[in-house]
C-alpha cells in the first residue's frame, strides 16, 4: 500500500473542519449578496436592514446549519475552533475598549453616566435575581445551589445591562433633538458595552470549575486575585502594544502582526488563567488608546475594519451553538426578561432623559431604543459556552438570542406603525385642505 | 533608561518580556496528568471540560507572531533573513529545547498547543502557493523553459545519482544498515538521494518577497524550485512504490496501475482543480470590493481543507489556481495578489515559527555526524549539478555562480515525505533511525538554507540595497 494518505482519523477531522469552513463561506456569501448593490433596495426596508444589522440572519443561518436543524455542522466541531473564538472575544473587547478616549469621555454629560449606571444596575440586579429564582424553581432541588446557578444568573443579568448603539432603523426625522438623542444612546450604549463587560469580568470567575472536580465551586477571594490579573495583564498588554505600534510605523502588515499577535496573547493568557478575554482585552483597549497622546488611527482604522465580519461570524457560531430546547423555565424567563426590558428600561430612560425624549418629535421610535438589546449579549453569551460548554449554557444562549429578536423588531415595528399613521394624518389633512380650497 | 538603549537592545528586552510572560503563564497552568473528569451543569447534563492544549492555542498564536516578528527584526538588524529569525524562535521556544536540556520546566510552546495549530500550517501552505503561483509569467516560461527543464534535469539526476552513490559506498560505516541486506542498503540510500532532491518553494519565496529582489537569479530560482517539486512529487512515488514492493512488509505492494493511478488523482487532479478555481476567482474577485482580505482568507483555507478532503496536493492547487489567475486576467487579479502579499507577513511568522518548534534536537544531537556527512553530500552535488546544468542551458554570470544556493533550503514538504517513508515502512528495525537522521538533516538546511540564499542573492546583486557585481 501507498501510505500518501491521510489517516482515517485526519480525514475525519479535515470533513469536519471542511463543514465548519462551508458554513463560514456560506453565510461570508449571504453577507456579500446583502450587501451588494442589486439588493439595496430591499435593505431600505426598516425590518430588513433591522434583521441585517441585528445580525440576525447570520443566526437563523447558524442555526439551520447546526445540529438542531440540518446538522452540517456539530457544535462538537465547532467547540474544536475555540482559540479562534476566543481570540474573536479578545477583538470584541478591545474595540470597546478603543471607544473610551480620554478627550471622548470628557464630553459625556452627567446625565448620560446617571442614566448608564441606573440601568445597569437595575437591569443586573432585577434580571438576575429573576434568573435565580426561575432556575430554582426550574431545576431538581439538589443542583438549586448558588454555585450551579450564579454563573447563569449573572450571564443573564449583564446580558440586560445596556441597549443597542444602533439607531437608523428606529428613524426619526431628523431634527437637531433627535440627533442629539440618537448621539447619546449611542454613547450611552458604548458605556453600557463597558460596564456589562466590567461586572462579567469580576463575577464569572467566581464560579470556578477545577480540573478533576465534576462540579463547580464559589471562590470569591481567586475571583478578586483574578481580576488584579486581568488589571496588571491588560496595563502591560495595554503600555506594551503602544510601543510594538510604534516599532510597526505605518507598514500595514507589521501592524496587522501586532493586533492579532496582541489580541490572541491577551485573550489567551485571559481564558488559560481562568478570567475573561473580553475584560483582559477591554481593559488593553483603554489603556492603548490613553496611554500616549498621539492617536492610533492606522491600528484603529484596521481593527475596525473587520468589525462587520467577525461579528457576523459570532452571529453565525451563535445561531450554530444555541439550544432551543429550552423548557417551561426558559419560556418564562424569555417573557420575564422581555417584559423587564419593554417595561422598566424606556421609563428609566424618559426619567434620566426626560426634557430630551419629551422634546423629540413623534414618528419615531427612539424613545424604544433601550429595549433593544446590546449587540455585545450575544458576545457574552457565548463566552459562557466556551467558559461552560454544557446543555444549559446552550440554552441559555438561545434564551438570549430570542430576547434579543423580539426586542429588536417590536421597536421597529412600532416605528413603521407610528410612520403609517403619521402619513395617514399627512395625507387626511391634505385632502381636506384642498377640498377646502376647492370649494 | 529604556528610551535611551538602541533599537536591538529594546527589541531584545521586549523579547526577553515576552519570553517571561508566557513562561510565567505556563508554569501557572502546567497540564494535568491523569483522567480527565466529565463535568456536570444544573440539569444534570454531563460534559467535558476543555483540553488544555485547546485553550492555550490561543496563547501560542499570539506568542508566536510576536516573538517571531521581533526575532525577525533583530536578525534584520545584522543583515540575516527574517526567515531564519522566525526559525530560530521557534527552535528556542520549541518542545524539544527544554527536553535537550533536561529541563524541568514546561515548554513554553507544548506539544499540545502546536498540534492544535495544524490548520495554520496548511492556510500557510496554501498562500505561499498563491503567491508562487502569481510570480510566474507564462511569457517567462515560454521564453526559458527549455533553460528551466534543463537545469531542473540535471541538477536532479546529479543530486539522485550522486547522493545515493556516496551513501552507498558509506553505507558500511552507518551502524544502524550494517545488518541489513545489500538490497534493502541501496534502496534505503537511493530513498536518501530522492529526498535530498527536495528543496523548498516556501523558503524560496519567503526569501524573495522579505528581500524585493528582483533579477535573473531571482525568477529562476522561483521558477526551478517550483518545477523541481513538481518531479520530486513523480520521482518519490515512483521510487517509494518500488522501495516497498521490494523490501517492505508482506502484502504492502503496489502496482503500477495503483500508481499511475495515484500520480493522475494526485498531480494531474490537483493542476486542473487549481486551473479550474483560477477561473472561477477571477471571474468573482472584483465583485468583492472592500471584503477582498476575507475573500483571500476564505480561498486560501477552503483551498487547504478541500484539497486534503480530496486527496489533491494543497501546494499544486494553489499554484495552478495563481497562475492561471495571473496570466489570463492580470488587472482583476491585481487587488487579490496585493492583499495577499499584505497578508504575508503573519503567515510567514506562524509557518517558519511552527517549523522551527517542530524541529526534534535531540536527533540532531544524536546523529549530527551522520547528518553532517549527507548534507555535505547534497551540498557538493546541488552545487555541481545546478553548475553543470546551468552551463549546458546557456546560462552565465552570477546567476550561474550563486543559483544553487536558491536548492539548499528544505523544510515542510520534505519532512511530509519523511513522514510517508516513515508509514510505508512501519516495523523495520532501521526506519526510525532513518528518519530520524532524515530530520535532523533537515532541521540544518531549514536553519542554514535560508542564509545561503539571500547571501547567493546578495552576491548576485538582486537585493536592493546590495552592490552591483
Amino acid at each position: 500500500m501507498l501510505y500518501l494518505a491521510e489517516s482515517a482519523a485526519r480525514a475525519h477531522q479535515t470533513i469536519e473542519a471542511l463543514r465548519v469552513f462551508g458554513a463560514v463561506a456560506l453565510v461570508a456569501g449571504i453577507a456579500l449578496l446583502l450587501t451588494s448593490r442589486r439588493l439595496a433596495a430591499l435593505r431600505r426596508r426598516q425590518i430588513v436592514a433591522a434583521l441585517i444589522s441585528g445580525g440576525w440572519v447570520a443566526i437563523a443561518t447558524g442555526f439551520l446549519l447546526g445540529p438542531h436543524a440540518l446538522n452540517v455542522v456539530r457544535s462538537a466541531t465547532l467547540l474544536e475552533v475555540r482559540p479562534l473564538l476566543i481570540l474573536g472575544l479578545g477583538w470584541v473587547g478591545l474595540i470597546i475598549g478603543l471607544q473610551a478616549h480620554r478627550a471622548v469621555v470628557k464630553l459625556i454629560p452627567n446625565s448620560l453616566w446617571r442614566w448608564v449606571a441606573l440601568d445597569g444596575l437595575l437591569s443586573f440586579i432585577v434580571i438576575a435575581a429573576l434568573t435565580s429564582l426561575i432556575l430554582v424553581w426550574g431545576f431538581p432541588t439538589e443542583t438549586s445551589q448558588a454555585r450551579w446557578i450564579f454563573l447563569p444568573a449573572i450571564t443573564l443579568g449583564v446580558c440586560a445591562m445596556g441597549w443597542s448603539p444602533e439607531t437608523r432603523s428606529i428613524r426619526a426625522r431628523a431634527t437637531p433633538e433627535a440627533r442629539r438623542l440618537g448621539l447619546l444612546i449611542q454613547a450611552g450604549a458604548g458605556l453600557s458595552g463597558m460596564l456589562a463587560i466590567l461586572v462579567f469580568g469580576l463575577l464569572s470567575p467566581v464560579t470556578t470549575r477545577a480540573i478533576g472536580e465534576a462540579s463547580p465551586t464559589l471562590k470569591p477571594a481567586l475571583a478578586i486575585g483574578l481580576l488584579v490579573a486581568a488589571i496588571v495583564l491588560g496595563g502591560i498588554a495595554g503600555f506594551g502594544g503602544r510601543w510594538l505600534i510604534r516599532q510597526a510605523g505605518r507598514d500595514r502588515p507589521q501592524l496587522l502582526v501586532v493586533m492579532l499577535g496582541l489580541i490572541a496573547l491577551i485573550s489567551g493568557i485571559a481564558a488559560e488563567l481562568g478570567f475573561s478575554p473580553l475584560l483582559a482585552a477591554m481593559l488593553a483597549g483603554l489603556v492603548l488608546v490613553n496611554a500616549g497622546k498621539a492617536r492610533l488611527v492606522n491600528f484603529e482604522h484596521l481593527i475596525h475594519k473587520a468589525e462587520h465580519p467577525m461579528a457576523m461570524l459570532f452571529y453565525l457560531l451563535a445561531g450554530i451553538l444555541l439550544d432551543p430546547r429550552v423548557g417551561a423555565w426558559g419560556v418564562v424567563l424569555i417573557v420575564a426578561v422581555i417584559g423587564f426590558r419593554f417595561a422598566i428600561k424606556p421609563l428609566v430612560m424618559s426619567s434620566m432623559m426626560g426634557n430630551l425624549t419629551r422634546e423629540v418629535p413623534k414618528g419615531g421610535a427612539l424613545d424604544t431604543a433601550p429595549i433593544r438589546q446590546a449587540p455585545l449579549a450575544i458576545a457574552l453569551a457565548v463566552a459562557l459556552v466556551l467558559d461552560e460548554p454544557s446543555a444549559l449554557s446552550r440554552q441559555l444562549l438561545a434564551v438570549i438570542a430570542l430576547v434579543g429578536l423580539v426586542c429588536d423588531l417590536v421597536p421597529i415595528l412600532i416605528s413603521i406603525y407610528q410612520r403609517r399613521i403619521r402619513h395617514r394624518e399627512l395625507t387626511t389633512a391634505a385632502a381636506t385642505d384642498s377640498s377646502e380650497a376647492t370649494e | 533608561m529604556i528610551a535611551r538603549l538602541g533599537r536591538p537592545m529594546r527589541w531584545l528586552l521586549a523579547l526577553g518580556a515576552l519570553l517571561i510572560i508566557v513562561g510565567a503563564v505556563r508554569y501557572l497552568v502546567q497540564a494535568p496528568t491523569g483522567q480527565v473528569i466529565v463535568q456536570h451543569d444544573a440539569l444534570g447534563n454531563s460534559f467535558e471540560p476543555s483540553e488544555p492544549g485547546l485553550i492555550g492555542a490561543t496563547t501560542a498564536l499570539g506568542f508566536i507572531l510576536l516573538g517571531a516578528w521581533i526575532t525577525g527584526l533583530l536578525f534584520r538588524q545584522i543583515e540575516l533573513p527574517k526567515l531564519s529569525g522566525y526559525l530560530l524562535f521557534g527552535v528556542l521556544v520549541g518542545p524539544s529545547l527544554t527536553r535537550l536540556l533536561g529541563i524541568d520546566l514546561p515548554a513554553l510552546l507544548p506539544q499540545g498547543q502546536l498540534r492544535h495549530l495544524a490548520l495554520v500550517n496548511s492556510l500557510a501552505i496554501a498562500f505561499i502557493a498563491l503567491t508562487a503561483g502569481g510570480e510566474i509569467r507564462i511569457d517567462f516560461l515560454r521564453s526559458g523553459f527549455k533553460r528551466i527543464a534543463t537545469i531542473t534535469g540535471i541538477e536532479v539526476v546529479t543530486v539522485l545519482v550522486g547522493v545515493t552513490i556516496t551513501l552507498w559506498l558509506l553505507s558500511p560505516m552507518m551502524g544502524f544498515l550494517r545488518e541489513e541486506p545489500a538490497l534493502t542498503v541501496f534502496f534505503i540510500c537511493l530513498i536518501i538521494g530522492v529526498l535530498e532532491v527536495a528543496n523548498s518553494p516556501a523558503v524560496v519565496i519567503a526569501i524573495l518577497g522579505e528581500t524585493r529582489a528582483k533579477g535573473q537569479l531571482a525568477q529562476l530560482a522561483l521558477a526551478i524550485t517550483i518545477f523541481k517539486d513538481l518531479l520530486l512529487i513523480i520521482l518519490f512515488t515512483i521510487v517509494l512504490a518500488v522501495a516497498v514492493n521490494a523490501i517492505g512488509q508482506d502484502g504492502a505492494t503496489a502496482g503500477a496501475g495503483e500508481i499511475a493511478q495515484y500520480l493522475a488523482v494526485h498531480l494531474v487532479g490537483s493542476i486542473v482543480a487549481g486551473i479550474v478555481l483560477g477561473f472561477g476567482l477571477a471571474r468573482v474577485v472584483h465583485h468583492t470590493g472592500d471584503h477582498v482580505t476575507l475573500f483571500v482568507l476564505a480561498v486560501a483555507l477552503g483551498i487547504a481543507l478541500v484539497s486534503e478532503a480530496l486527496g489533491l496536493e494543497t501546494l499544486l492547487v494553489a499554484l495552478a489556481a495563481g497562475f492561471t489567475m495571473v496570466n489570463l486576467w492580470p488587472e482583476r487579479s491585481a487587488p487579490f495578489f496585493h492583499q495577499i502579499e499584505r497578508l504575508a507577513l503573519p503567515v510567514y511568522c506562524l509557518f517558519f515559527a511552527i517549523a522551527g518548534a517542530k524541529i526534534e534536537l535531540s536527533k540532531l544531537m544524536q546523529y549530527w555526524p551522520l547528518a553532517l556527512t549527507i548534507v555535505g553530500v547534497r551540498l557538493a552535488m546541488v552545487y555541481g549539478g545546478t553548475w553543470l546544468g546551468a552551463t549546458v542551458a546557456g546560462l552565465r554570470g552570477t546567476p550561474r555562480r550563486w543559483l544553487w544556493t536558491a536548492l539548499v533550503p528544505q523544510a515542510g514538504v520534505t519532512i511530509a515525505l519523511i513522514a510517508s517513508i516513515e508509514q510505508s515502512f512501519a516495523g523495520q528495525e532501521w526506519v526510525m533511525t532513518l528518519t530520524s537522521v532524515l530530520l535532523a538533516v533537515v532541521a540544518i538546511h531549514e536553519v542554514a538554507g535560508p542564509m545561503l540564499f539571500r547571501f547567493g542573492l546578495h552576491r548576485a546583486g538582486e537585493i536592493a540595497d546590495s552592490p552591483r557585481p
